[in-house]
């Protein structure tokens, strides 16, 4: 690339060129600001020089299609996507539909994509009649051929039940996740997916965990991990409150709020803001995800704080 | 570069070409990409001058391959999510394809940028440049000071810069 081959320019020049940047962000220059920036140009070449860069940096911004990015921001990855549904709020919401469609990606030799958006959960039978449960806002591709069947977790959270032994299939059952690979043996699990972290809960049958570039483990019944490619990283005891979104529920028992929160904000469109005064009240308690709105409410009566909604899918939560 | 590591270098080839292949063959689907990003990390190797110490092949091979792997999907990520809002466009004014390349590649550059921001910094970053929002409307979306914008701002102005020219 031209531009790194260039010299270097002092970083104090490029923070002052910077903070005229900033100030033009908001609302453009004044006429004395202006000529204060001419001033500040005309004083020396190298001062010159970084403003070109920014006016440079500043087209490669224009040039970006507003509502592409919007689309694209809303594609990244799983976790900063979500942030970003947090962060972004309105804005991503009015053009949603784009991402909710699944994505067909041609690379993929998919049986099927799957996706689900927030608020969906969505059960699905697999071919060899295993059964896929998907948390909201969660992607996997399915693919069986001759040779494997094999689900990959692109996003979010998973709980798969396998089939029968009764049906007879030779064919390993995997599931992949950024971390590594399970194989599912008679197995009933549940896989999410953090940044780098997969997390596991397995509540029935055995499975082969094999991180992709360390020692595979065998899990049996009763055990949760979680792992990163390099290896385990937290083990315990598997917990099916964990899973209760499969009911359409989820479970509290002395949560702080904040937490609880930003699962529940897994559940549904837009953005809710929990002030720290407020995030460690501890919550307990059964919320029925279908209607994330009254469990927002019923917060009210069991905790001291106070709901704001600025609007639909903007919501505060603050102290009394 | 020396005979030897130029041996070196082949028979890291000729050990690790095959499933560095099919391990890519997994995760792209596709044969011919695989193909192509398998070449592409033995050219990678090359011109980095740095060849891995003995049994440490496989993972620096594959350390390189993902990072190829994760821009293939960036760039095919990106790409579909502009030709889907292209066609939501009408006709006349679906832009020449040389255009096409350049907004892909303002794209791909502004999603970098993204990625080189703190969490706040960014929101903050995107309210501005894609949403229109003034700071003070920004300071109030995120319960700051306006004054906590602005350096919010100067920090993602930070990260273009380093995106686009390095430090």
């Amino acid at each position: 690339m031209t531009a790194s081959a260039e010299r270097p320019i002092a970083a104090a020049v490029v923070e002052q060129a910077s903070y005229w940047l900033m100030l033009q962000w908001d609302g453009g220059l004044n006429a004395e600001q202006r000529q204060a920036l001419q001033h500040w140009q005309e004083a020396d070449p190298e001062h010159r020089r970084a403003w070109t860069r920014l006016q440079h940096l500043q087209g490669t911004l224009q040039m970006a299609p507003q509502q592409t990015v919007r689309q694209v921001l809303s594609r990244r990855g799983q976790t900063s996507r979500r942030e970003l549904i947090k962060l972004l709020g309105l804005a991503l919401m009015v053009g949603s539909t784009g991402y909710v469609a699944q994505q067909r990606l041609p690379w993929r030799e998919a049986l099927a994509d799957q996706r689900t958006a927030p608020g969906e959960r969505r059960q699905l039978q697999l071919p060899d009649q295993s059964l896929l449960d998907l948390n909201s806002d969660s992607a996997v591709n399915i693919r069986f051929d001759q040779h494997q069947r094999r689900i990959q977790l692109v996003s979010g959270e998973l709980l798969l039940t396998s089939a029968q032994p009764s049906v007879r299939d030779p064919r390993p059952l995997l599931v992949e996740t950024v971390a590594g690979e399970l194989e599912a043996l008679g197995a009933r699990v549940a896989v999410r997916q953090r940044e780098a972290v997969s997390q596991l809960d397995l509540f029935q049958g055995e499975l082969d965990v094999r991180p992709w570039e360390a020692t595979p483990l065998r899990l049996s019944a009763g055990s949760a991990l979680a792992f990163s490619a390099s290896g385990p990283l937290a083990s315990g005891n598997a917990d099916l409150r964990r899973v209760a979104w499969q009911q359409g529920k989820l479970i509290a028992e002395q949560q702080p709020i904040g937490d609880f929160l930003a699962e529940l904000a897994r559940h549904r469109r837009g953005v809710i803001h929990c002030d720290p005064d407020v995030a460690a009240l501890p919550l307990s308690g059964v919320f029925p995800l279908a209607d994330t709105d009254r469990v927002l409410a019923t917060l009210t009566d069991v905790l001291p704080v106070r709901i704001h909604y600025y609007t639909r899918y903007w919501v505060r939560v603050t102290a009394v | 570069m020396p005979n030897t590591s130029q041996q070196q270098l082949s028979g890291l080839y000729s050990d690790h070409h095959g499933w560095l292949q099919r391990w890519l063959r997994a995760r792209l689907g596709d044969r011919e990409q695989a193909a192509d990003i398998a070449q592409d990390t033995f050219v990678r190797l090359l011109v980095s001058q740095r060849l891995p110490s003995v049994g440490e092949g496989r993972r620096f091979l594959l350390q390189i391959a993902r990072h190829l792997v994760v821009d293939h999907w960036r760039r095919q990520r990106i790409e579909q999510a502009y030709l889907e809002s292209l066609a939501q466009l009408p006709a006349p004014e679906t832009p020449s394809p040389e255009t096409r390349m350049l907004i892909i590649e303002s794209l791909l550059q502004v999603d970098a940028m993204l990625d080189a921001m703190p969490e706040r910094v960014r929101s903050a970053f995107v309210m501005s440049q894609f949403e229109g929002l003034s700071y003070a409307q920004i300071a109030a979306r995120l319960g700051v000071s306006v004054s906590a914008v602005q350096k919010y701002m100067l920090r993602a102005i930070g990260a273009c810069y380093q995106v686009v020219y390095g430090s």
